[in-house]
């Protein structure tokens, strides 16, 4: 029997209980929707992730304390602004979450301290008043700077600039205001109050900085650098691995890695409904064998081989499963668009899922179809043709 | 053409059951033969051992000179599809399809090219005078009509001979003659025909007659003067034409 037989015969088989067939083929559509959908979520995530990571520039390189016991101070800095060549910039920062309040609103927020250098090294730009100058730092002085969602949510539409606000029980002044950045997940680089990180020492009462973040002047730089600096923190401590320092490319991965683990963790979950379809493919393929096993007696009778019947039965498995897969990629990417649109994810519907959905559902189709198929090719003709 | 020499078949179990027990026939092409004997006599094994559905566990089975009792499944599925056309007493049509669809289903799995198929189809279709019904499902012809539709599709293939399971069991009796007829005509155009009944006028048209009992042959006898289908037709459609103008007088 040719294929385009076979195909015709199934077609014909599947379309006769159209209610049926629909029903059995939803187990693959949700199985198939479900993948592409939750995948797509995963994979928004990681790419918004990704793009905030570049957004922040890929020169930069951060450095931070390997553990709570080493601390890094204003000197550490300094001695890699003057020692590090392919450094253009080096700015100490220290950053606490802490409650912001002007008259009687309050807002928590991160408050970081940092130089002058930051407004550059990060690629802010101001709207409104001026940034934080180094006389601020050498006065330790207390003014702040505050970021889009600051002024929102604080200020209420009030302009900003000249206003006193009190930063961690000590009262500062606006002098300038951040333009908006914006950015989706995670930390908002808007949702920030700069203070000169002299303040800032003096107000934790403490040296430390919490990272230091450097700017390279070529990003092919990286590698030399990162063990440049490593070279001088193992002169400063006596030891080796007491900064951890990190360019933006090995941050990017290590999200990445982080994405990928949950993406696939929302893949394997949305993969066992896909599995339960599969079973319920099996269940209706035995059920029709069974049904038809009258019709199977006479085709044997008529010279159907075995592996005629095995064909035939297996094509009608597949044909579900395969109609399943088409509308469940379907399915899957309007749900991705509409949890994109409706919802508060970043989705992105990732060409590998669909093709990955796709051919396990083909798998599924072959996999659970293969055992009705072998049973009914398996068939007694005779027992077949008398079956009532 | 069929040579059965000593061929048994057992069923295994706890009382084995010796369906045939050395059973020696020969059955020439162009022959019109009844296979007859009461429930249980072995003629339905016969028939299916004969169809190649089942296998012999003891003897020799050759068809047309081919040894099949030693054949595997995919083999014998050949076998039946090229040399036997069976005829059943339930029709056994494919409800979904056409009834040139049914007639065609041997050839599609001989693997014969779609025009071939088609122009043989037709050919037999007229044959058997069904041409306006071939786009006909068997739910929408009678029950006469769909056993012409199954002897259409048993002849297809042009098998050496046909097999017929009691083809008039579920036929009105009229119907059943047109069926009578039919085989007659094929018989006389040189299709050899094999018909297991257990009916003695269906049996008496054959021009040879076989009787089992308990697996058994127990008669191999000539017909000298088998029945004419055709005239036994025309006898009835007289009866019933009189029935037919005696009840009609009123009107």
């Amino acid at each position: 029997m040719s294929l385009i037989e076979a195909g015709r015969a199934a077609i014909g088989a599947v379309v006769t209980n159209k209610l049926r067939t629909f029903l059995t083929a939803l187990g693959v559509v949700i199985g198939v929707a479900a993948v592409i959908a939750l995948v797509s979520v995963g994979y928004g995530a990681s790419q918004a992730i990704a793009g905030q990571i570049a957004a922040l520039g890929t020169n930069l390189l951060t450095i931070t304390p390997a553990d709570s016991r080493v601390a890094l101070g204003l000197a550490d800095a300094e001695r890699l602004a003057t020692r590090v060549a392919s450094l253009t910039d080096v700015v100490p920062t220290v950053s606490s979450r802490g409650t912001v309040k002007w008259r009687l609103n309050s807002y928590d927020t991160t408050v970081m301290g940092v130089s002058s250098g930051y407004l550059a090294l990060r690629g802010y730009a101001l709207s409104g008043g001026r940034f934080l100058t180094s006389v601020d730092l050498d006065l330790n002085r207390k003014v702040a700077v505050v970021g889009h969602t600051v002024v929102g949510e604080l200020f209420k539409g009030q302009e900003p600039v000249g206003q006193q606000v009190m930063v961690l029980g000590q009262q500062f002044t606006v002098v300038g205001v951040l333009d908006e950045k914006g950015a989706s997940m995670g930390m908002s680089p808007d949702d920030v109050v700069l203070i000169p990180v002299t303040t800032a020492q003096r107000l934790n009462s403490s040296d430390r900085l919490t990272a230091i973040y450097a700017q390279l002047s070529d990003p092919a730089l990286a590698a030399p650098t990162v063990a440049q600096i490593q070279r001088i923190f193992e002169l400063r401590f006596g030891r080796s691995g007491q900064v951890r320092v990190q360019s933006q490319d090995e941050l990017l991965e290590t999200v990445e890695t982080a994405s990928r683990t949950t993406t696939m963790m929302l893949a394997a979950i949305a993969g066992i409904s896909l599995l339960v379809g599969g079973i319920g493919i099996m269940n209706i393929m035995l059920v029709s064998v069974t049904e038809r096993t009258r019709e199977i007696g006479l085709r044997k009778a008529v010279g159907a081989k075995p592996r005629d019947i095995t064909g035939q039965f297996l094509l009608e498995a597949l044909l579900i499963s395969l109609g399943g897969g088409v509308i469940g990629v379907g399915v899957g990417i309007a749900a991705a668009e509409a949890l994109g649109r409706y919802g508060s994810w970043t989705t992105s519907v990732s060409p590998d899922s669909v093709v990955m959905s796709f051919g396990f559902a083909a798998m599924i189709g072959v996999g659970f179809g293969l055992y009705p198929a072998l049973k009914a090719a398996g068939m007694d003709p005779i027992a077949a043709l008398r079956y009532e | 053409m069929i040579d059965l020499n000593r061929v048994s078949r057992t069923y295994s179990g706890a009382r084995p059951v010796h369906a045939l027990r050395d059973v020696d026939l020969s059955i020439g092409a162009g022959e019109y033969v009844a296979i007859m004997g009461p429930s249980g006599s072995g003629k339905s094994t016969l028939m299916n051992v004969m169809g190649c559905l089942d296998r012999p566990t003891a003897g020799r089975y050759l068809l047309q000179g081919q040894e099949v009792s030693a054949m595997r499944p995919p083999q014998l599925a050949d076998v039946r599809n090229r040399m036997v056309g069976f005829v059943f007493q339930t029709f056994n049509l494919l409800p979904r399809h056409t009834a040139a669809q049914n007639v065609e289903l041997p050839l599609v799995y001989r693997g014969m090219p779609g025009a071939e198929r088609r122009r043989r189809v037709r050919e037999v279709l007229e044959r058997i005078g069904l041409t306006e019904w071939s786009t006909h499902r068997p739910s929408q012809l009678s029950g006469g009509q769909q056993q012409r539709v199954a002897i259409a599709r048993a002849l297809v293939g042009r098998p050496s001979f046909l097999l017929a399971d009691e083809p008039t069991g579920n036929l009105d009796s009229r119907s059943g003659q047109e069926v009578m007829v039919l085989f007659e005509e094929l018989n006389r155009d040189g299709t050899a025909v094999v018909l297991v009944t257990h009916d003695e006028r269906i049996a008496a048209h054959a021009s040879r007659t076989i009787r089992l009992f308990d697996g058994r042959i127990v008669s191999d006898q000539p017909n000298p003067s088998p029945l004419d289908a055709r005239e036994q037709l025309a006898r009835f459609t007289e009866q019933a034409a009189a029935s037919g103008s005696g009840g009609g007088d009123g009107s």
